[in-house]
């Protein structure tokens, strides 16, 4: 089996790739993003493509399996652009959905799409654990949700009309590990942080590698359709902090809000406001469908998940 | 408070002739029971449509109440049910079902039938024989427009062409979708369109539990896609009054229950008295109904499963019975909708406190 790995120097990439190729019947693997990705093996070859560019659409033609990672999920990294929120759209979802379309097209036997918890977003009226037949709901204003829903039911609409193809679509809750995305690493660790209302929202984590494990599953099993992963138990941001050793300085989350809308406005080095708005409510998955269909079971809980991060 | 299953209220917006509230009172004190239900924990809270049915039911704008139910709560869910869809123009179902989706922050839930007055069909003009076609053909416009943001459509009764309906709802692809369902065919329907089924209040638990079977059954049969918004749900609405002492509970609530129910087998009189088109079940149903008519009466209806009235354990107990016997969802009607206001608040907070947080999840 041959397979194309798009964002091969994204932060999941680095624990993926070795697992890919230790699979049996992975023939070679190629990876693609604009920046160089480190990694090397005999069987990995890399190529520098945009996500848009029509060569890396006909390299999804030629492969056997697509894995897509890629897409702006720091606006932060778009550095002049980062303001531009049609160019972000276009990139994550017209790009998303033309090199899905491209293998559909090709009738790639498998494609799967990395998607995120944050489409279900985080509301008070959410139930205790969230299945994957929950509507989706992005929190308004945050573009990175609001650009994974938009895929996702580009996946769907695609997924009716080519039955030849497998998609399957992964929903991960925060991705924790040592090659975390490091504005996740200072929100465990900031002298800052933020006072929720009480109870205390409880959110979950999942380790890199339990996530790359999942993405292995998907390939080598028979499903499709989105699946939940996050490791139990829930807990809140106060917990992880205070078992890493940092309390810090506690504001109110309008308080924080403010600060952070300032900041977003003044500095290219700060993230979209929205990604503080979800904060207030839980957001807890039910992961039984991985867990029963792919055979999927998390090894790290959110402490352990939380710990491997900083030591990253 | 958080409970560990969610259980719903459901609301017809009634006015006996023994309440001496007036309309605006009834609707502000409804709006209060509502806010009450949020801070207590409730999961969701539904209001019918119905026309030209005083005293039983005043919800003839639903769409309007429950806007004013988003702005004064947080948490509630929102059904919006049942919608009669052969009554309306779908475009218009859609626009504001989106709309108030996006003013509660996605906490609508959609239920659609057909609905069941020979008066209602008549005044909108829509011939009741072609029930069954609208609706059917409207359920498709609202599934096009949840689907894509062009909606392309020819059928018997409505032509769309490239028509770009603003605004979306919140919720993707769709709010939660309940169908109404009273004949075991309905539930049967309900399941290969992949919506939960909504069993009303005017059947016997024996047959809703049989129903509940068929659902399952055809559910099995043809396993929808799981992410496109379907749900694999059955709710049941059901009478119900707790109060500390059992006997208390009896006594106040017994002309109440009894008014409702004697109403709502009245309502659906007209259709088992003359025969129309693709209502057969009514037909069977008849000599059932001719004989609650005759004794609508608190133990008959409690024997029926119909209702539940008395102290937090026998509530307790009662609930879990239909919980564990297959019912997803829970819709209350405290008092039936048809006591004071004070005794709806006291039973809502009794049967919060003491009863829904002792109500398990079936096992599976």
């Amino acid at each position: 089996m041959k397979v194309l790995v798009t964002g091969a120097a994204a932060h999941l990439a680095r624990p993926l790739l070795p697992h890919l190729l230790a699979l049996p019947g992975i023939e070679q693997v190629t990876g693609i993003d604009l920046h160089p990705s480190g990694f090397s093996h005999p069987r990995y070859r890399e190529r520098r493509l945009d996500i848009l560019d029509p060569a890396t659409q006909a390299l999804a033609a030629e492969h056997d399996a697509l894995i897509h990672l890629a897409f702006v999920v720091m606006r932060s990294r778009l550095g002049r652009r980062a303001r531009d929120r049609a160019w972000m759209r276009h990139i994550n979802v017209h790009g998303s959905l033309s090199l899905f379309q491209a293998a559909a097209t090709a009738a790639v036997p498998r494609v799967i799409h990395l998607s995120s918890a944050s489409v279900y977003g985080a509301w008070p009226d959410h139930p205790p654990r969230l299945a994957e037949n929950t509507p989706l709901r992005g929190i308004p204003g945050f573009a990175y949700a609001e650009d994974k829903i938009a895929v996702e039911r580009g996946v769907a609409e695609l997924a009716a009309r080519h039955p030849a193809t497998r998609f399957v679509v992964l929903r991960p809750h925060v991705i924790l590990g040592r090659h975390a995305q490091p504005y996740l690493k200072r929100l465990l660790t900031a002298p800052v942080s933020a006072r929720l209302p009480e109870p205390p929202p409880k959110i979950q984590c999942v380790w890199e590698d339990d996530v790359a494990q999942a993405v292995c599953l998907a390939l080598q099993r028979a499903v499709s359709g989105p699946f939940n992963l996050a490791a139990d138990p829930p807990v809140t941001l106060m917990e992880l902090r205070r078992h890493l050793g940092r309390r810090g300085l506690a504001l109110p989350l309008p308080w924080l809000s403010v600060l952070h809308r300032l900041a977003w406005h003044l500095t290219p080095r700060v993230e979209d406001p929205g990604w503080l708005r979800g904060a207030a409510h839980s957001l807890v998955l039910d992961c039984r469908r991985a867990a029963e269909e792919l055979g999927w079971r998390p090894r790290l809980d959110p402490f352990a998940c939380a710990r491997e991060a900083l030591q990253g | 408070m958080e409970t560990p299953l969610p259980i719903d209220l459901f609301y017809e917006l009634s006015l006996p002739p023994f309440d001496d509230r007036d309309e605006q009172t009834l609707f502000q004190e409804t709006l209060e029971e509502w806010v009450l239900a949020d801070e207590l924990g409730y999961h969701g809270a539904w209001v019918v449509e119905h026309h030209f049915m005083p005293g039983y039911a005043h919800s003839s704008a639903p769409e309007v109440f429950l806007g004013a139910a988003a702005a004064r709560t947080r948490r509630l869910r929102l059904g919006h049910a049942i919608v009669p869809l052969p009554y309306h123009h779908p475009v218009q179902v859609a626009e504001r079902l989106a709309t108030l989706d996006l003013i509660s922050g996605g906490r609508v839930e959609f239920g659609f039938g057909r609905g069941f007055s020979p008066k209602e069909y008549q005044t909108f003009g829509i011939p009741m024989e072609e029930s069954r076609s609208r609706t059917e053909e409207s359920l498709e416009i609202l599934r096009a427009f949840f689907q894509q943001p062009r909606v392309n459509h020819r059928g018997r009764h409505f032509h769309l062409h490239d028509l770009v309906i603003v605004p979306r709802p919140l919720q993707q692809p769709h709010p939660p979708l309940w169908m109404a369902a009273v004949s075991p065919e309905s539930f049967e329907i309900a399941a290969r369109l992949g919506v939960g089924a909504l069993a009303g209040p005017f059947k016997p638990w024996f047959m809703v539990r049989e129903d509940i079977r068929r659902y399952q059954a055809a559910w099995a049969e043809h396993p929808p896609p799981p992410s496109e918004g379907s749900q694999r749900a059955v709710a049941m609405t059901v009478g119900i009054y707790c109060h500390q002492d059992r006997h208390q509970a009896r006594r106040l609530s017994k002309r109440a229950i009894e008014w409702f129910y004697g109403n709502l087998l009245n309502q659906t009189a007209p259709i088992l008295e003359r025969l129309y088109a693709g209502y057969e079940y009514y037909r069977k149903m008849a000599p059932a109904h001719r004989l609650f008519r005759h004794a609508v009466h608190l133990r008959a209806l409690e024997a029926l499963g119909m209702v539940i009235v008395g102290d937090p354990e026998h509530c307790r107990r009662r609930l879990q019975a239909l919980i564990d016997d297959g019912v997803d969802r829970l819709l209350l009607a405290v008092g039936a909708g048809a006591m004071p206001s004070s005794q709806v608040r006291d039973a809502l907070r009794l049967l919060a406190h003491e009863v829904l947080p002792r109500l398990r999840p079936r096992s599976p």
